[in-house]
């Protein structure tokens, strides 16, 4: 009998722990999820438009891999001097038409258009262009891996 | 004697005091500490990690892309159709979003018509079930009778479902000749 009831005891403790080592309490819907990933991409675009790089650094992967729509590739930390130097500038930010698909707990690709107006090595571009955003949750958090651009051909 | 008798029938209301119920306890509580500590292990080898890419998916990965590419070029849309995921979406150079059930049309139509394949540039990250692929295309092709030579550079994301990689997203944008 006593060892059922350590045995009790402790299940709830190893789902716990679980959940921590996960860094979630539970196994998510793919809507909340969606609505997780979504707001974190509001949060990325307000701290483009703010040249926030602080914010940037916490919500991009150390690896992160950013196509730009000249083909030109960056890292983190290009992508991130850039922004802190002023050679890439947002001076409006719009984006639209998001869509967002769920791969299990872990992956989210995230398309959408942009018609934000950028500065970028002293070019003013408007778009529109076509991104694609793709999140992985490590660590308990979610971060952007990849971002790729389009220029929309008029 | 009659202190040691009392000590013998003296009662022990708080039964964890016991010495056999400590050994036991210890015995089930050392136990549910490895469980655990097990369950911790299973659930960081199970959540993505940005690690170097394993040697095996590396090979998996490009075989796959290999695959992929030569499927492509053929017109094998019965090969294409099984690494494209359902939701698959494709952006093209010109910015047109394109389906799974729209790729394979066009490829099944003549649509999309590759006429030489080269790629190179490639770069692979890993995170658990998950690769991002990118290069560089030099790819001659047609699509809607406009030709195209490139350079563009792609971005293929893929993952693992019951130990199958798929394909769910493919980007590709013209390198700029400036």
């Amino acid at each position: 009998m006593r060892r059922w009831i350590l045995l009790g005891c402790c299940l709830p403790l190893l789902a716990t722990t679980q959940a921590w080592a996960q860094g979630s309490t539970s196994v998510a819907s793919a809507d909340q999820i969606k609505k997780e990933v979504l707001q974190l991409e509001q949060e990325q675009d307000q701290a483009i438009a703010d040249s926030d790089v602080k914010t940037l650094d916490r919500i991009w992967a150390d690896k992160l891999i950013y196509t730009t729509p000249t083909g030109e590739l960056l890292t983190k930390a290009q992508h991130l001097a850039d922004f802190r130097s002023g050679v890439r500038k947002f001076e409006t930010m719009q984006h639209d038409d998001i869509q967002a698909w769920v791969y299990g707990q872990n992956v989210v690709v995230l398309m959408g258009r942009s018609t934000s107006t950028l500065q970028y090595k002293g070019e003013i571009s408007k778009g529109p262009r076509r991104f694609t955003n793709v999140f992985v949750k490590m660590d308990g958090r979610w971060q952007m891996v990849s971002h790729h651009v389009t220029d929309v051909a008029k | 004697m009659r202190s040691s008798a009392n000590h013998e029938n003296r009662q022990f209301p708080p039964m964890f005091f016991r010495a056999d119920t400590v050994r036991t306890g210890a015995y089930w509580l050392s136990g549910a500490l490895g469980l655990i500590l097990f369950g911790i292990a299973v659930s960081q080898a199970a959540a993505p990690q940005s690690t170097p890419p394993d040697e095996q998916v590396r090979m998996q990965i490009m075989d796959l892309n290999d695959k992929l590419s030569v499927a492509i070029r053929t017109g094998d849309v019965s090969t294409l159709d099984p690494i494209l995921a359902d939701n698959f979406v494709y952006t093209n150079q010109t910015g047109e979003l394109i389906s799974k059930m729209q790729m394979l049309a066009n490829i099944q139509s003549g649509r999309l018509t590759t006429i030489a394949q080269r790629y190179s540039d490639y770069d692979l990250k890993q995170y658990g079930d998950t690769v991002v692929l990118t290069g560089i295309s030099k790819t001659s092709l047609v699509y809607r009778g406009k030709p195209s030579d490139g350079p563009r550079r792609f971005t293929r994301i893929f993952i693992r479902r019951d130990g199958k990689w798929l394909l769910i997203a493919q980007h590709v944008t013209l390198v700029s000749k400036d």
